[in-house]
């Protein structure tokens, strides 16, 4: 248990676009925080401690962190870069706040995936530069090697991961924040391109730009500071990780996943997530993605994930609504941030703001997030109504 | 601004690269699995006293029981197998490669872990799951993973 809880009181974003020529990514950050500060009604010198969330090669800066403050109205305050996925940064964050010492403090997520001229070689480079990296494959090779382990394992197919891919898609539609919006059909992704078989381009998420900017309090200041909307509460996060070496993997699970599930429903009191959480935003950055973060959440059966997606059971108006967002499939991969635009999507649709895509009577959502290939690191947030 | 840019390169933007060079230092286990495949076309693995695992490719510590591992390091016996494989498409340099080619994630009975490395002499649709391979050595051998060219289909013995 939390020894205080915490809960997102604030929220900014611009929308999510595949290019953005006409602005810098420290100019979509600033649109994000003026945002974020309006929403939660405070101003930005109320705030006592900021996280940004970044990895050097894809800003394109060393020591990037340097350049977070400005854009943020964090100047001479405290910041901390996590170079790490969103929710890891917000684990970072919740803890700040349990030490009781600080009352406000935010979050920074960006993505300018469109200025990165060849994300394949910043993959590569973070491949192992003894054994894996002189091969000098495309790293999407990881993510190949992967599904295919994960189908023969668990029985699930590569139509349903194709399915995957067309529903999210369509998701998006709903969604006037999503760069990928589509109408297609599983047979339109079975027979895409192929890039690392089994995986084919309609099976990837392509990237997007865009900044989020959350505000986080402690439930004791909620009152003090007459926050503007509803708050959102973190009532369990976890984060876990499992080996660099990807020949040491179990291929076929998400041992990340299945760690910081754990850690996140002790911490929510969730002993049975499937029918406890109303609905979750998954990593799907890759569409067989989805089914094993599934399965590794305990949100379905080991096996059981593609025949559930068949079912309607994750469409959204089954049982367990699952990336009514479009996930990244629709919405764009953003790099850092992708783990925020998940935790995003689940404060709008509690605070009963997600418009059109809307859940009715839900009050349990859960964010998950994994860090992209070549990695096996990943968080999950479980967040609240009340 | 009526007309919506399409292209980044429409708005006014510099451009920036880096070189990056790096050494990575093999280190102990590294050295003498490099030396035993260069010297001696074998692969080494290192035996773990607790779990009992013989890791490939070796380390000098078990990263699931953090104690060092012993001697002796034997090499790995008899062909290996498929664990996994992907049919890649694409170059690093996001070109389509002009025949695609062949991944393997390659392990050996007894041996936690195993190699990554391109399946060759076989269709990529003939490629299974568990199939049986074994390495086609270099010529010229330097102490590298290039000194394995590729893995083909174990010959029936
Ligand atoms: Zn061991």
């Amino acid at each position: 248990m939390l020894g205080e809880r915490v809960a997102i009181v604030g929220a900014g974003y611009t929308p999510l676009r595949p290019i953005s020529p006409e602005v810098s990514f420290r100019e979509m950050i600033f649109e994000a925080a003026v945002k974020a500060y309006a929403d939660a009604g405070i101003r930005p010198h109320d705030v006592s401690t900021f996280v940004s969330v970044a990895e050097d090669y894809n800003d394109g800066t060393a020591i990037t962190d340097e350049y977070v403050p400005d854009q943020l109205g964090a100047v001479l305050k405290p910041v901390q870069t996590v170079s790490g996925d969103g929710i890891t940064g917000l684990a970072s964050l919740v803890m700040q706040l349990e030490t009781g010492q600080l009352d406000l403090a935010v979050i920074e997520g960006h993505s300018k995936a469109s200025n990165v001229v060849r994300p394949a070689h910043i993959q590569a480079f973070a491949l192992d530069p003894i054994y894996a990296r002189p091969l000098a494959f495309h790293p999407n090779y990881v993510a190949g090697l992967e599904m295919r382990a994960f189908l023969a394992a668990t029985g699930n197919t590569e139509a349903q991961a194709a399915l995957v891919a067309a529903l999210n898609r369509a998701s998006a539609l709903r969604n006037p924040l999503a760069a990928y919006p589509a109408r297609m059909t599983a047979d339109d992704v079975l027979t895409s391109r192929p890039e690392a078989e089994p995986l084919k381009r309609g099976d990837i998420a392509a990237t997007a730009d865009g900044a989020i900017v959350l505000v986080l309090a402690r439930e004791s200041q909620l009152a003090r500071y007459k926050l503007n909307g509803r708050p959102v509460f973190i009532n369990g996060i976890g984060w876990g990780q499992h080996t660099p070496n990807i020949e040491e993997r179990d291929l076929h699970r998400a041992i990340y996943a299945e760690q910081s599930g754990r850690m996140a429903y002790k911490m929510a009191g969730i002993t049975n997530p499937a029918s406890q959480i109303d609905f979750a935003e998954v990593d799907d950055t890759f569409s067989y993605k989805q089914l094993q973060h599934l399965e590794a959440l305990g949100l379905a059966e080991t096996g059981q994930a593609g025949r559930l997606l068949e079912q309607g059971v994750f469409s959204p108006g089954g049982a367990l609504p699952v990336n009514v967002s479009g996930g990244h499939l629709g919405c764009g991969y953003t790099h850092e941030m992708a783990g925020l635009r998940s935790v995003l999507e689940v404060v709008l649709q509690l605070r009963g703001t997600a418009g059109e895509r809307q859940l009715p009577g839900v009050r349990v959502g859960l964010a998950q997030s994994w860090r992209g290939i070549p990695t096996t690191s990943g968080a999950v947030a479980v967040l609240g109504r009340e | 601004m009526l007309d919506k840019i399409h292209q980044s390169r429409q708005a006014r933007q510099v451009t920036g690269e880096i070189p990056i060079h790096h050494r990575y230092t093999l280190g102990v286990a590294g050295e003498r699995f490099f030396k035993a495949l260069r010297d001696r076309q074998e692969l080494l693995a290192s035996p773990c006293p607790q779990c009992r695992d013989r890791l490939l490719p070796p380390k000098l510590y078990c990263e699931r029981c953090f104690v060092e591992t012993t001697e002796p390091w034997e090499a790995v016996e008899g062909a290996g197998f498929v664990r996994s494989f992907t049919v890649l498409h694409r170059s690093l340099e996001e070109e389509a490669l002009p025949r695609p080619e062949v991944v393997a994630m390659i392990s050996w009975p007894g041996v936690r872990g195993g190699l990554i490395h391109r399946l060759q002499e076989v269709e990529p649709h003939r490629v299974t799951l568990g199939m049986a391979v074994s390495p086609v050595w270099a010529p010229q051998r330097v102490g590298a993973m290039s000194d394995i060219l590729y893995f083909r289909p174990a010959q029936a013995d």
